[in-house]
């Protein structure tokens, strides 16, 4: 359940990416998962769920990296909303970075609802 | 008038004379009137019995067949004489020897005047003395100078023949002789003539069979000529007048006379062309033959092939042209649209430098079929060589024996190919690249293969595929050393100890471009040190080794000139260092110095063992390893001087007083590797004046000088923001917030924990900025949690943090710790908060310098005694003493 993995999809329909990172996010994984970051950033969609259900573990290093996506979303016009499922342990994370706090930043449930979110926002 | 007297002797004479003139005349007459010989033959004898008073009178002719005498015609008193009598023609037998036999024999009169008593006419003798003949003469008729028989006289006396009367029988001979030569010359003319009649007869039957023929077949050959031929015509002698055309449709018909037909039927592009072919048939009476444009029927210009004969006269003049046209307009225009097609596939063929050639195979001759043969194999259209001098000698000598094989294989089997080959040029000796199409088919003439081939010349495609291909390669080449220096940076960047790396990057250097030495050397004081070699050197050529600068004329030339030296082959260059070549056993190098900050720091030596001309992303490859071996050398002693200046500020960062009034406290800190010993892990406790005592632990995200700036920029901020506003930790993380973020980039934050303790009360206010969980630890192991009250700091503005009170017992223990501590791993597994609350619940509180060491060992065993992340834990315990308690520092 520790194995790292993430992938990047796109959703037409929502116009939205998906970022899904599970297993383990330490400083060793942040190649892998940076690459995806800069091509979700570049699909000029509206959004990015970063959805974080399968989520693990996040040493400091995986908080900057979340920091930093939703840094570069921000700053290029783009919303980023989070999925966690319950993963107590990812909304742990998420408070402490301190997106919770932020206006405009919204956890949800599911990635869906995260995408719905995201899709209404632009209406 | 004198009378005379005559005898009766006379007068018998006389008579007799009378009646010969009587029997010559009457036979004259005969033969005047008579046209038949055998009329004459027999009326000669009765005159001569009638009119001449002879006995016997018969005509013997001579019969060639039977080499006898045969009896033709008789009169007179004959009594079986002439059946009972034989005549030979044979002079040696007395039957020989008589006047019939003589006379004809020697053609000369031959009389016998006595039979009585002649010798010569015993034979006969007593037959015509029975018969009253007493002599008898014979005369010879004599036709065409031949004597062809006798006519035989007799008298019934003796001495009836005298001279006078042999004279006049002798003129009667030879007017029978004249008479049966008229009637042999009119029998000879009458048989000329009849069968001159005959042959003019048949004649004039073959003229009519002939000209029925004729007329048949000239029906015929109109009809052929009609039905074959879309027009016929006839002309005059001269050409001038048309007599008569027969178009069928094609051109206009011509009935009578025709002058200006040659401006009604030929074109006038095309007279000129017509006239000067008839010019030349009119004298010599030839064909005229000759294909022309015509003016059609219709009015349109259309194709003839005309061809026309001269009939000529019985004087050899000619009468009259007969000609006849075939309507060759669709041929022509075929050929013509054939033609332009040719023309355009030529060009087509030639502007594609291809060509079409023809090799018969069995008469090893192979053939241009297009100009464009011409360009490529320099062979013209049409021309044909010996395709095993011609075609195999303009072959590549490195393509032939494929070329020839890929050939003779192919006619072995009756197929095709399709190859691509180099051949020397004709044209200018140069190669170029062709590529063959070849296809078998029978010749229908002569039943031999025939191979027909379309050739192009493809040098330019080929120089661009090559030329491709090499960019292909190169950038295969390049991505793969790519691939292989992205390990090496990696390598090089992962690691600050460049003396550990180094042999595994060089090693992978010398396998990457295929070399046998690779060195690094730099400037030593007292020349060139050796670094590090890796491959086969000479012996004592060893890392340390140092060459003076002497011995370096290379190394020398890169320090002045700051330019890589590329030798492909030593042997081949005058100034090279044959001596080093030959120590080191090489003989090609590339020398690539390091330059860094505009100095050359050193320099990389690649070495080859054959000669070899370095590809340009080899070289790319080996100035990108000199950069980033001198980039990492530079990082080294960057690192080396910031790790100097990080250690001195985290150790006085982590750098805590030897006791604080009121609390008791124990410390361990512990850095991830030796090498990086400057982490961003930091505590501080300090007196806040009036019985407070400020505890911070705080983890920075991130590691290095930076980190430790940010460390000391927030353990001062607390400190600083902490005297000015008392006991409030969530009103001083907030300021300190504030500061990091406008102070730091946007991905930069600290987790926090900071609390006050009131030594007087144990009263704990603290706030947590995303940092691990704290605890109070009992003496009976119950653990008081401290978690997050807030977010990290630094992330964003303007966050506001929460508060939360805590009472410290004194037989508490305040337990708080980094990351490094739950984070810590055992394989995939990690140490955790729960293992971290379990063992404080088994510690117990107390002794803070107890929970810290006991929580090290633990951890340490967890991890097998290696901890990846930093580590810093602090405990503190409130103490009522006024007595100082020195801080205990926990060793890792």
């Amino acid at each position: 359940m520790y194995v790292f993995d993430a992938k990047l999809t796109k959703d037409d329909e929502h116009d939205v990416v998906v970022l899904e990172i599970q297993g383990n996010f330490s400083l060793d994984e942040k190649s892998k998962v940076d690459p995806l970051v800069a091509e979700a950033v570049e699909c000029g969609c509206r959004g990015i769920v970063l959805d974080l259900t399968a989520i693990s573990f996040m040493d400091s290093a995986g908080m900057m990296v979340v920091l930093s996506i939703y840094n570069k979303f921000t700053k290029a016009g783009m919303a980023m909303t989070c999925a966690t499922a319950g993963n107590r342990y990812a909304e742990q994370k998420i408070q402490e970075i301190g997106l919770l706090r932020v206006p405009k930043f919204e956890a949800f449930e599911s990635v869906e609802e995260a995408k719905r979110a995201l899709s209404r926002s632009r209406a | 008038m004198q009378a005379e007297s005559y005898s009766s002797e006379d007068v018998r004479d006389l008579r007799r004379l009378a009646r010969l003139y009587a029997v010559l005349s009457r036979v004259n007459e005969a033969i005047i009137r008579t046209t038949d010989e055998q009329t004459i033959f027999e009326a000669a004898c009765k005159i001569a019995v009638d009119e001449g008073a002879f006995p016997l009178a018969w005509i013997g002719l001579f019969d060639h067949e039977t080499g006898r005498l045969h009896v033709a015609a008789k009169a007179g008193r004959d009594e079986d004489y002439l059946d009972r009598i034989t005549i030979s023609l044979d002079p040696n037998v007395p039957e020989g020897q008589g006047p019939t036999a003589v006379s004809l024999r020697e053609c000369r009169p031959f009389v016998n005047n006595d039979t009585a008593s002649n010798p010569v006419m015993g034979p006969w003798r007593d037959e015509q003395l029975k018969r009253g003949f007493k002599s008898s003469a014979s005369f010879p008729l004599i036709v065409v100078g031949a004597c062809i028989g006798v006519i035989t006289l007799y008298a019934d006396t003796p001495g009836y023949f005298d001279a006078q009367e042999v004279r006049l029988l002798t003129a009667l001979a030879d007017d029978f002789s004249f008479a049966l030569e008229s009637i042999e010359t009119a029998r000879k003319r009458a048989e000329a003539e009849a069968s001159l009649r005959d042959a003019y007869a048949d004649l004039e039957t073959r003229v009519q069979e002939r000209t029925q023929t004729l007329r048949q077949s000239e029906r015929r050959f109109r009809t052929l000529i009609t039905a074959t031929h879309d027009v016929v015509y006839r002309m005059s002698p001269d050409w001038l007048v048309m007599r008569q055309l027969s178009g069928q449709g094609f051109l206009a018909d011509t009935e009578t006379d025709h002058p200006r037909w040659l401006q009604q039927y030929i074109p006038e592009s095309d007279r000129a062309m017509v006239l000067a072919a008839i010019a030349t048939v009119i004298p010599t009476k030839g064909v005229f033959e000759l294909e022309h444009r015509v003016v059609r029927a219709d009015g349109t210009i259309g194709w003839v092939h005309s061809r026309a004969v001269p009939l000529l006269d019985e004087q050899g003049d000619i009468s009259e042209w007969f000609g006849f046209a075939i309507d060759i307009s669709e041929r022509v225009h075929a050929e013509e649209a054939l033609r332009r097609t040719q023309e355009r596939l030529s060009l087509a063929l030639g502007t594609a430098k291809m060509g079409v050639w023809e090799w018969d195979q069995q008469a090893a001759n192979i053939t241009a079929r297009s100009e464009g043969v011409s360009s490529v194999l320099g062979l013209a259209q049409g021309e044909t060589l010996n395709s095993g001098e011609f075609g195999f000698g303009l072959v590549h000598p490195d393509d032939l024996d494929h070329y020839k094989a890929l050939v003779q294989r192919a006619a072995e089997r009756n197929e095709g190919w399709h190859t691509e080959f180099r051949i020397i040029r004709p044209s200018d000796g140069n190669v170029a690249w062709l590529e063959e199409v070849a296809t078998p088919t029978p010749d229908p003439v002569t039943g031999n293969t025939l191979y027909t081939g379309l050739v192009r010349d493809v040098t330019e495609r080929k120089e661009v595929e090559e030329q491709r291909q090499q960019l292909l390669e190169g950038e295969q080449e390049r991505v793969r050393l790519g691939h292989s220096m992205a390990e090496t940076n990696a390598e090089l960047a992962s690691s600050l100890a460049l003396e550990q790396t180094l042999p595994t990057v060089l090693e992978r250097a010398r396998a990457d471009v295929g070399a046998r030495v690779v060195a690094f050397a730099d400037r030593a004081e007292d020349g060139w040190r050796i670094r590090e070699l890796v491959g086969e050197a000479g012996p004592g050529l060893v890392p340390g080794f140092v060459f003076a600068d002497r011995e370096a004329p290379t190394l020398m030339r890169l320090l002045r000139e700051r330019e890589r030296e590329v030798v492909p082959d030593v042997l081949a260059v005058e100034n090279a260092n044959r001596a080093m070549a030959a120590r080191v056993g090489y003989r090609a190098y590339v020398a690539q110095p390091l330059i860094f900050h505009d100095e050359v720091t050193g320099a990389l030596g690649i070495f080859f063992t054959e000669p070899k001309e370095p590809s340009e992303p080899e070289l790319d490859y080996i100035r990108r390893l000199a950069f980033a071996i001198s980039l990492a050398e530079e990082s080294a002693r960057r690192y080396e001087t910031e790790h100097d200046i990080a250690e001195i500020l985290q150790t006085a960062l982590l750098s805590l007083p030897e006791a604080v009034p009121g609390v008791a406290f124990a410390h361990a800190y512990h850095s991830a590797s030796e090498t990086a010993q400057v982490g961003g892990d930091f505590y501080d406790v300090f007196e806040m004046g009036r019985g407070f005592v400020g505890v911070i632990v705080g983890d920075v995200a991130g590691k290095g000088l930076g980190a430790s700036t940010l460390t000391s920029l927030v353990k001062n901020a607390v400190r600083a923001y902490a005297s000015e506003n008392g006991a409030v930790p969530a009103r001083i993380l907030e300021l300190t917030n504030k500061l990091v973020f406008e102070s730091t980039l946007s991905e930069s934050f600290v987790t926090v924990f900071f609390g006050v303790v009131d030594v007087e009360t144990g009263r704990l206010v603290y706030a947590n900025a995303g940092h691990t969980t704290g605890a109070l630890v009992a003496r009976d192991g119950g653990l008081t949690l401290m978690p997050a009250t807030g977010p990290v700091i630094g992330a964003f503005a303007d966050m506001t943090f929460e508060q939360a009170e805590r009472q410290l017992g004194g037989d508490e223990t305040m337990f708080l710790y980094t990351d490094g501590l739950t984070e810590a791993r055992s394989g995939d597994e990690l140490f955790g908060e729960d293992r971290v609350f379990e063992l404080l619940a088994d510690l117990k509180g107390g002794n803070p310098a107890r929970l810290v060491r006991g929580m090290i060992d633990e951890v340490l065993r967890f991890a097998g005694g290696h901890l990846n992340d930093d580590l810093a834990i602090f405990a503190l315990r409130s103490i009522q003493a006024r007595e100082p308690v020195p801080a205990k520092k926990v060793e890792v």
